[in-house]
């Protein structure tokens, strides 16, 4: 038992030519190395750090004018003049303000919503082929009206913001709550619940899954919608980073501010994501990996 | 029966045009436990579901004397965001698994160690063995059990078998349960209500209590089975 664990733990030649790498891969034995190594987080940069030393040799060879492209070295030199000037960390800091404020304004009326129409018949009747009309519309048509509403000001970024994270949550909660077990709800029943407790005791946490799933949909959304309302009409922001780099031709800001978005999106979806793990850790569900393997 | 915890007199209990019930009459009492047996899809499950107000279209009347009702489903049905503790409490309010009252039935039903777990971590035998626990917490003087055994392996059934016995006669309840097993209808009950597969009265009604010897429970059996056999339907599963 110990001479096979080693044996794939220790990959030979020839264990790879004759078609042993998938073994290799999927056996426990690997999975506890890769622990101890954290050989996952590793073999996830591993593309970013190619990527990163071919961009800047192909750049500093000359293949690619460094007005265009410019190289990851002179990136990060003007990330640190941003952020030593403070502008980096003030642009970041009132996109995420934005997207925050906007992100619990829409979440919390759309969890209100969709509740009220998923328990009473009639409001459900009255309001949800409204919403399903609205819903469709491509949020960032409703950029002209709010600016023409709200003037150019904080207003209409949080409402598009709010909007945009609106109908996903919404319709999580709704669809999480007309899908309850009966037998969960019969247990409440029986037990003498009261509507409201039902809701709380029971639905709620039931539907609680796919809400989370709609919420980290919508906050992806939510940073979606904040750089389309900070391009169009803002002096702060990293959206304003973008718009600023391209009108005054500095590529590198440009660059700055998409990977600004790209780890602020990242790192508000593991937070979300962690949140979820912490709350539903009653989940029974299959490892999909081990399922597999 | 003076004092009778539940008085069924039920006339008809139709599923749109078809009728389902019709023409049942009985009275459980205190300590008393009342099996209904039949063949599968012959309405005992509705029945018990109109006793305990799941399902409330009939004509006829039901009378609950008891105070309060618990319910043992065919299946564990536990929240499962919830630790077996808080499920037990669960009839008692949002968080009561801290309860004293969950406390002592855990250990009664020997899942004191298992308070904190989530469902998911329990066996089928722990999981029913918890929804009979908080079928009990808010100290029914009724207990309706639907064929809460049936998907459990022959052990753990016997163990339960004793347990919810225990159980009825150390509470003093009385209980009303579901099976289509004669065997466990014997070993559980104090009184056996054998039910047509078409809608109509009782075929039989057999005190078990006095049958102490082995001899006398396989009469029991026997005239079970022939009174469903009679009635035109093979030996129930």
């Amino acid at each position: 038992m110990s001479a096979t664990d080693s044996l794939l733990a220790t990959p030979s030649i020839a264990n790879i030519r004759t078609g042993g790498v998938t073994q290799i891969f999927a056996s426990r034995a690997n999975a506890k190395l890769g622990r101890v190594v954290s050989a996952g987080a590793l073999a996830g940069l591993a593309l970013p750090v190619l990527l990163l030393v071919l961009w800047e040799t192909v750049v500093k060879l000359g293949g690619v004018a460094a007005h265009q492209l410019p190289p990851p070295s002179a990136l990060v030199s003007t990330a640190w003049e941003l952020a030593a000037s403070g502008s980096l960390f003030r642009h970041t800091w009132v996109s995420t303000l934005r997207v925050l404020a906007g992100f619990l304004i829409g979440a919390t009326l759309a969890l209100l919503v969709g509740s009220l129409v998923a328990l009473v018949r009639p409001v459900e009747r009255l309001v949800d082929p409204t919403f399903q009309g609205l819903r469709a519309v491509p949020s960032l048509a409703w950029v002209p009206l709010l600016l023409l509403w709200f003037g150019i000001d904080e207003t209409p970024k949080l409402v598009l913001i709010a909007i945009g994270t609106f109908f996903p949550v919404y319709l999580a909660t709704f669809s999480g709550l007309g899908n309850v077990d009966r037998k969960l709800v019969e247990v409440g029943r029986q037990a003498g619940l009261s509507r409201n407790a039902l809701l709380w005791r029971i639905l709620l946490p039931a539907a609680l899954p796919g809400i989370f799933t709609g919420l980290r949909a919508a906050l992806s959304l939510g940073w979606m919608f904040l750089v389309a309302a900070e391009l169009i009409a803002s002096t702060q922001g990293l959206g304003y980073l973008l718009s600023d780099g391209r009108e005054t031709g500095r590529v590198d800001f440009v660059f700055i501010a998409i990977l600004s978005l790209a780890l602020l999106g990242k790192l508000s979806d593991s937070i979300l994501r962690a949140l979820e793990h912490r709350v539903l850790a009653w989940r029974d569900v299959a490892n999909l990996q081990e399922a597999q393997a | 029966m003076t004092g009778a915890l539940l008085a069924v007199k039920l006339k008809e209990k139709r599923h749109g045009a078809r009728t389902v019930l019709r023409d049942i009459a009985f009275e459980v009492g205190p300590s008393e436990i009342v099996a209904l047996l039949g063949t599968s899809g012959c309405g005992k499950s509705t029945l018990l579901r109109t006793i305990a107000g799941l399902d409330t279209q009939y004509t006829g009347e039901i009378r609950h004397d008891a105070g309060r009702t618990g319910f043992v489903f065919q299946e564990p049905r536990l929240m499962p965001w919830l630790s077996v503790a808080d499920n037990v409490g669960f009839p008692l309010g949002h968080a009561q698994g801290g309860h004293p009252r969950v406390a002592a039935l855990l250990e009664e039903v020997g899942l004191s160690h298992a308070a904190n777990y989530f469902p998911k971590q329990l066996s089928g035998g722990m999981a029913q063995r918890a929804a009979i626990a908080r079928a009990l917490v808010s100290q029914p003087d009724l207990l309706l059990l639907d064929e809460p055994f049936s998907a459990l392996d022959v052990l753990t059934k016997g163990r339960l078998h004793r347990l919810v016995r225990d159980l009825i006669q150390r509470h003093r309840i009385g209980a009303v349960f579901v099976t289509h097993d004669p065997d466990e209808a014997l070993a559980l009950s104090t009184r056996v209500l054998v039910m047509p597969s078409e809608p109509g009265p009782f075929l039989e009604r057999l005190d078990v209590d006095g049958a102490g010897t082995d001899s006398e429970r396989l009469a029991l059996r026997e005239r079970i089975l022939s009174a469903l056999a009679a009635h035109g339907e093979s030996v129930p599963c």
